[in-house]
C-alpha cells in the first residue's frame, strides 16, 4: 500500500511537470517565430553581401576597362555589342518607358548581365527566353508566354508584345491584379 | 492446364522468327567485322561495303558462326548502315523525340531509341515490322537492320499493307460472351469494388480472373462462385501480361470457340452502374472489336488548339493510316475495357501478338507494344472497331476534365488513377464524390474512397486533390517535393529545432516501427515537443493522435519543409529514406533507435555505402551489443552507443498497449483462436520442394498449429506464402505479411515459436524467451559459421538456447519437439551486463534525446 503522502506528492509534482512544459513549449514556440525571422534576415543578408560584391567586382572591371587604351576604353566597350536596330530602338524606348521595366531590380535579379556589361533594357529585349527572365517583379514572363503561346511560335519579347497590345492600357502588371 | 493447338502453333513460328533472329545475327557478325576492317584501311572502303549491303543485302552465313564483334565495333557499323540507308530523318528525329543538345540522333537511335520503339522515320513501322517478322519477346535484333539488310531484298514491307475495311460482324441472337479480368492489389485483396464489377460482369459472360502477385489466403473464395476459374501469379507484365497468361495457359484459346465475344477488363477503374445499355447498344452494332471510347494523344495536341469531340467516322477518316512519329498518338482502345468478336479472335496474327506477351522494363512500353500494338494491328489488317461513346474526346478523356461529361452520358467506368493521382492535373478534384454522385446518382462513392484511401500514397493524393483556381481565375497546382541541391538549400535556409522530431513511417507497413512507436509515446502527450510523422507510400494506419502532432506525407514540399526543420530525425531498423536524403549531419541529429544483438551471423556487417556514418548515436542492449556494432562497422564507434535498452522491447514486454494496437492484438489472437501460433518469419527465397511444405503442414495440422508466414517481400514467385498456400483451402496457414497484417512486435507478443533467418526477429523471440528455431535451409553458410559461435555469447549468460537447423528434417525434429513441450517459454535469466528489461527503454531513449539539447 503506498504512502497517500506519496500519491500527493506524485500528483503535486505531474502538475507541476505540466505546468513547466506547457510554459517550455510557449517559450519554444516564442523562440520558434524568432527563429524563422533570424533566417530569412541572415539568408537576405548573404545574398546581399554576395550580391554586393558582384556588383563591386563588375564595376572595377568596368571602370579598369573603361579608363584603358589610353581613354579610348569606353569605346571599345560598346562596339562588343551590336548597336540596336531601328525597330529595336523603337523597342527599346517602349521597355524604357514602361514601368513594367525595373533596370536596376533586373540586374538584381541577374547579375550574369552586370558581367556582360550590356544595357539592361537592351539585354532584356534580345533574351527574354531561355531562361526566362522577367522585367520587373510585376511581369511574370512565363505566365504571360502560357497565356500568349504565340509570342513563343513568333519569338517577339513579350513585354513589347504586352505594350503594343490594348490588353497594356492602364495595367501596373501582368497577371491583372485583381480588385 | 489446356495445351490448345493455337499455343503448339504459335510456338512454332515463335522458334521460326527466333531461326530467322538468329540467322540474322550471323550475317551481321560477319558484315560487322569485314566493316570494321574494311575501314580501318580506308573510310571510303567502309562507305562503299555499306553502300554494297544495303543495295545487295547480306548473304547468308552457312559455313560457320562467326564470333559477334564487340559492340561498340556493331554500333558503329550499325550507325554506318543506319545514316545511310535513307530511312532515318535525323533532325525530325531529335526534335520529335526531344533529344538533349549534343546528342547524335543516330547514335541515340541505334543504342537506345530502338529498344524504347522511337520511330526513325515515318517510313518504317518499328513495331509492326518486329512484332510481325522477327522475335517479339526479344530485345536482339534492331528491326529496321534487319529491314535494310535482309527483310527488304526479301519482298518485306517497311510499313503494313492497309488491308481494305472487311465486313464488319453482326451478332445474331443472345450472344455468348467470355471475359478474361486482369487484376493487381498491392495489398494482395480483392477489393470489394472489385467483386462488385466482377459479378456485374458474370451476369454478361463467363468471367476468368488472373490477379498479378500472390493473394491473401481465403481471397479467392470471394469470387468463388462469379468466376468460372480463378488464379493468380506474379508475373509482373501488367494487364497484358494477364491476359496472355489466361488465353495461352489458364483458359486456353480452344475454350475462347464456343463464344461469339471476348472481353479483356481489368481492375483499374470502379464500375458505376450497370452495363446492360452498354452491351444492348454494343450488340445491334456491326464491328469486329468495340471498346467504351477511343482515345489519341494527337487530338487535342497542341494547348491552345481545338480539343472539341470529334465524331467517330470524321476520327477515324483523320487520323488512321499514316504512321506517326510517338505510338501514343496511334488511335487506339485502352486496355481496361476491350471487346472482340468472332473474326479478331480466330485470327492467328492478333492470337500470335497476345501469346507472344513478355515482361517489359518499362510500363510505358507495355503500353505502346500491346495495348497500341495490337490496337493498330487490328486496325492495319482492316477489322472494323466501334466505341460506345461515339465520339473522339482529346487527350485521354478518361483522365481530363471531361471524365464527368462522359459519365453523364452513360459512361459506367470511372478511372481510379484518375481520383488518386489526376496526372492531368484537372481542377477540383477534391470534390469527386459530390461531382460523381450529380451525374450517376447509383454510383458506390463510399466503396471507391474507400479503396483510394487504402492504395494511394499520401504525396499522390495531396496533389491530385490540391489543384485550384486562385482568385485571379489562374489553375494552382500544388508544388511538387524538392530533391537534390535545391532541398539541401531548402536545409541550410530554414531553423533547426532540437525539440522537433521527426518519425519516418515505414515504406512496407505505413506504420511507425515498433522503436519508432515506443518513442514517440514517450512524447505524445508533451506540449514542448513537436512530433513530425512523415508518410510514404502507404497511408497511415496508426492511430498517432496527440499534443503538437503533426501528420504530412513525406515527399511533398510541406513535409520537407517540416523535415528540414526537424532537429531530431529517428531511424529504425534498416536506414530509410530519411538518411538517404541529403541533409546536412551538422544539423539534423539522427538517431537509431537500435537493433539488438546480431544472433545470425550475416546480419553483422558494414553498410554498405557507409550510410550510418550520419548516425548520431545508436541504442543498443548492452557492451556487447555496443562492442559488436561498432567492430562491425567503421561508421559507428562506442561514443555513438546509448546504453538505453532498445524501444521496441517496451511493447514486447508491457502489461498495456496503446488503444489501436491492443485492438490490433486481439483481433490477431481472435484469428489464430486457441491454436499454437507459429511463425514462419525467414527472408530467403523458398527454395523447399512441395513434399517439404507438405510435411510442414502436415505437422501444423498434426498439432493444430497455425503456421503465420511473414516475408519482407511477398509478391515472388519463390515466396513462401505462394509456396505455402498452392493447397487453397488450408485454414492452418495465416498470412502475417506486413501489407495486410500487423505489427512485428505484437506478433512476437503472441507467437509460440518462432521460426527466422533474420537477426532483429531472433533477438526479439529471444527477449521473450519464444521457443526459437534459426533457419537457413537455403544458405551455403548454414553449418560452417551457425550456431556455436554466436551462442557462446549466450550459453549461460542467462539467455536460453537458440535451436538451429539447416534442413527440413532438423526443422521438423525441432518443431516436434517444441510442439510436445507445448511450446513452453524459455526462461530468461539474469544476464550480466545486460540493461534490464524492464519496460523503461523507450523513457531512457527519450531522456537521452531532450539532453541533447543542454550539450
Amino acid at each position: 500500500m503506498p504512502d497517500p503522502k506519496d500519491n500527493d506528492e506524485i500528483a503535486r509534482l505531474t502538475a507541476e511537470l505540466a505546468t513547466a512544459r506547457a510554459e517550455l513549449a510557449a517559450l519554444r514556440k516564442e523562440q520558434e517565430s524568432w527563429a524563422e525571422k533570424e533566417i530569412k534576415i541572415r539568408v537576405d543578408r548573404d545574398r546581399a553581401i554576395k550580391a554586393a560584391g558582384e556588383f563591386a567586382t563588375a564595376l572595377a572591371a568596368r571602370l579598369r576597362i573603361e579608363n584603358a587604351g589610353l581613354g579610348k576604353g569606353a569605346e571599345i566597350l560598346r562596339k562588343r555589342f551590336r548597336p540596336p536596330s531601328r525597330t529595336e530602338a523603337v523597342h527599346l524606348e517602349l521597355i524604357r518607358d514602361s514601368d513594367l521595366f525595373d533596370a536596376p531590380w533586373y540586374l538584381r535579379a541577374y547579375p550574369d548581365v552586370v558581367h556582360l556589361g550590356m544595357d539592361p533594357a537592351l539585354h532584356f529585349l534580345r533574351h527574354p527566353f531561355e531562361p526566362f527572365r522577367s522585367p520587373s517583379e510585376h511581369f511574370n514572363i512565363a505566365q504571360y508566354c502560357v497565356d500568349h503561346p504565340d509570342v513563343l511560335k513568333d519569338k517577339v519579347n513579350p513585354l513589347v508584345h504586352f505594350l503594343l497590345s490594348p490588353e497594356s492600357r492602364g495595367a501596373e502588371s501582368y497577371p491583372p491584379r485583381r480588385r | 492446364m489446356t495445351d490448345s493447338t493455337q499455343t503448339a502453333r504459335d510456338a512454332d513460328e515463335l522458334a521460326a522468327r527466333q531461326e530467322t533472329v538468329r540467322d540474322f545475327q550471323r550475317r551481321w557478325n560477319r558484315f560487322a567485322r569485314q566493316w570494321r576492317k574494311a575501314s580501318q584501311e580506308s573510310q571510303a572502303a567502309g562507305e562503299e561495303m555499306v553502300r554494297t549491303a544495303l543495295a545487295q543485302g547480306l548473304a547468308p552465313v552457312t559455313d560457320r558462326d562467326p564470333a559477334p564483334p564487340p559492340l561498340d565495333v556493331q554500333l558503329n557499323a550499325a550507325c554506318a548502315v543506319v545514316a545511310a540507308s535513307g530511312y532515318f530523318d535525323a533532325e525530325e528525329y531529335a526534335e520529335e523525340h526531344r533529344l538533349r543538345l549534343g546528342v547524335e540522333p543516330v547514335r541515340h537511335f541505334v543504342e537506345q531509341g530502338w529498344l524504347d520503339l522511337r520511330a526513325p522515320s515515318l517510313r518504317f513501322d518499328l513495331w509492326s515490322y518486329w512484332a510481325t517478322h522477327l522475335d517479339p519477346t526479344a530485345t536482339q535484333v534492331n528491326p529496321l537492320l534487319h529491314y535494310l539488310l535482309v527483310g527488304r531484298h526479301a519482298g518485306l514491307a517497311p510499313i503494313p499493307d492497309q488491308s481494305p475495311l472487311r465486313s464488319p460482324t453482326r451478332l445474331e441472337g443472345t450472344p455468348k460472351r467470355v471475359c478474361l479480368f486482369a487484376a493487381y492489389d498491392r495489398d494482395g485483396l480483392i477489393d470489394d469494388y472489385v467483386v462488385d464489377y466482377l459479378t456485374e460482369l458474370a451476369r454478361h459472360a463467363d468471367v476468368y480472373y488472373l490477379a498479378d502477385g500472390v493473394l491473401e489466403p481465403g481471397e479467392r473464395e470471394k469470387i468463388a462462385g462469379i468466376t468460372k476459374g480463378a488464379w493468380s501469379v506474379p508475373h509482373a507484365a501488367y494487364d497484358f501480361g494477364s491476359f496472355s497468361m489466361l488465353a495461352r495457359d489458364l483458359v486456353g484459346w480452344d475454350v475462347f470457340d464456343g463464344y461469339d465475344e471476348v472481353i479483356l477488363a481489368n481492375d483499374s477503374c470502379y464500375l458505376l452502374r450497370p452495363l446492360d445499355e452498354v452491351f444492348e447498344r454494343m450488340d445491334a452494332r456491326a464491328c469486329d472489336w468495340w471498346s467504351l471510347q477511343l482515345t489519341s494523344m494527337e487530338h487535342g495536341e497542341a494547348y491552345d488548339g481545338d480539343d472539341d469531340p470529334i465524331p467517330l467516322a470524321e476520327a477515324k477518316d483523320r487520323f488512321l493510316g499514316p504512321r506517326k512519329w510517338n505510338d501514343v498518338n496511334y488511335l487506339h482502345l485502352s486496355s481496361y475495357f476491350l471487346v472482340y468478336r468472332r473474326p479478331v479472335i480466330s485470327d492467328p496474327g492478333f492470337r500470335f501478338r497476345l501469346d507472344t506477351v513478355s515482361g517489359q522494363r518499362d510500363k510505358m512500353l507495355v503500353v505502346h507494344k500491346y495495348e497500341v500494338g495490337i490496337s493498330r494491328y487490328l486496325m492495319d489488317a482492316g477489322f472494323d472497331f466501334d466505341t460506345f461513346i461515339p465520339d473522339l474526346y482529346a487527350f485521354h478523356p478518361l483522365y481530363s476534365h471531361q471524365v464527368f461529361e462522359l459519365i453523364e452520358r452513360g459512361f459506367p467506368l470511372i478511372k481510379r488513377n484518375f481520383l488518386g493521382e489526376n496526372s492531368m492535373h484537372v481542377l477540383d478534384v477534391d470534390a469527386w464524390p459530390e461531382r460523381l454522385r450529380a451525374v450517376a446518382p447509383d454510383a458506390p462513392v463510399e466503396q471507391i474512397a474507400a479503396n483510394i484511401a487504402r492504395v494511394s500514397p499520401g504525396d499522390r493524393l495531396h496533389e491530385a486533390y490540391g489543384v485550384h483556381l486562385d482568385d485571379a481565375g489562374r489553375r494552382i497546382v500544388p508544388p511538387r517535393a524538392v530533391w537534390g541541391n535545391a532541398l539541401r538549400k531548402l536545409d541550410v535556409e530554414s531553423p533547426g529545432f532540437g525539440h522537433w522530431w521527426a518519425f519516418l513511417t515505414n515504406h512496407a507497413t505505413g506504420r511507425l516501427d515498433p522503436g519508432l512507436r515506443a518513442v514517440f509515446e514517450q512524447v505524445r502527450h508533451d506540449p514542448s515537443i513537436r512530433k513530425i510523422v512523415l508518410t510514404g507510400p502507404r497511408p497511415l494506419d496508426d492511430d498517432l493522435a496527440g499534443e503538437h502532432v503533426t501528420v504530412l506525407p513525406a515527399n511533398t514540399v510541406d513535409g520537407q519543409r517540416l523535415l528540414v526543420r526537424s532537429g531530431r530525425i529517428l531511424v529504425d531498423a534498416e536506414p530509410n529514406l530519411a538518411v538517404k536524403l541529403p541533409l546536412a549531419p551538422a544539423r539534423h541529429d539522427f538517431i537509431h533507435a537500435g537493433l539488438g544483438l546480431p544472433l545470425l551471423p550475416h546480419a553483422v556487417s558494414a553498410h554498405p555505402d557507409g550510410e550510418w556514418r550520419k548516425l548520431k548515436a545508436m541504442a543498443v542492449v548492452s557492451q556487447a551489443d555496443a562492442l559488436v556494432r561498432a567492430a562491425a562497422d567503421p561508421d559507428l564507434d562506442l561514443r555513438k552507443m546509448w546504453d538505453t535498452g532498445l524501444p521496441r522491447h517496451d511493447f514486447l514486454l508491457a502489461d498495456r498497449l496503446p488503444a489501436d494496437l491492443a485492438a490490433e492484438e486481439s483481433r490477431l489472437r481472435e484469428r489464430i483462436g486457441d491454436r499454437a501460433l507459429v511463425v514462419w518469419w525467414v527472408r530467403d527465397a523458398c527454395h523447399h520442394t512441395p513434399e517439404e511444405i507438405a510435411r510442414i503442414v502436415a505437422w501444423a495440422r498434426e498439432h493444430d498449429v497455425a503456421v503465420g508466414i511473414r516475408e519482407s517481400r511477398v509478391e515472388r514467385v519463390d515466396g513462401w506464402l505462394r509456396a505455402f498456400t498452392e493447397d487453397e483451402h488450408d485454414h492452418g496457414i495465416v498470412s502475417l505479411n506486413a501489407r495486410t497484417s500487423p505489427w512485428t512486435s505484437l506478433i512476437h507478443r503472441v507467437a509460440d515459436a518462432v521460426v527466422t533467418d533474420h537477426a532483429p526477429e531472433a533477438f526479439d523471440a529471444l527477449v521473450l524467451g519464444t521457443p526459437l528455431i534459426r533457419y537457413a535451409a537455403s544458405r551455403a553458410d548454414s553449418t560452417d559459421v551457425a550456431g556455436g559461435r554466436v551462442s557462446a555469447v549466450f550459453e549461460g549468460d542467462g539467455w536460453p538456447s537458440v535451436a538451429h537447423a539447416g534442413d527440413t528434417d532438423a526443422l521438423l525434429a525441432h518443431l516436434h519437439a517444441a510442439a510436445d513441450d507445448g511450446f513452453a517459454k524459455r526462461t530468461v535469466g539474469d544476464r550480466p551486463g545486460v540493461v534490464p528489461l524492464d519496460g523503461q527503454a523507450s523513457w531512457r531513449f527519450a531522456q537521452r534525446l531532450r539532453e541533447l539539447d543542454l550539450r
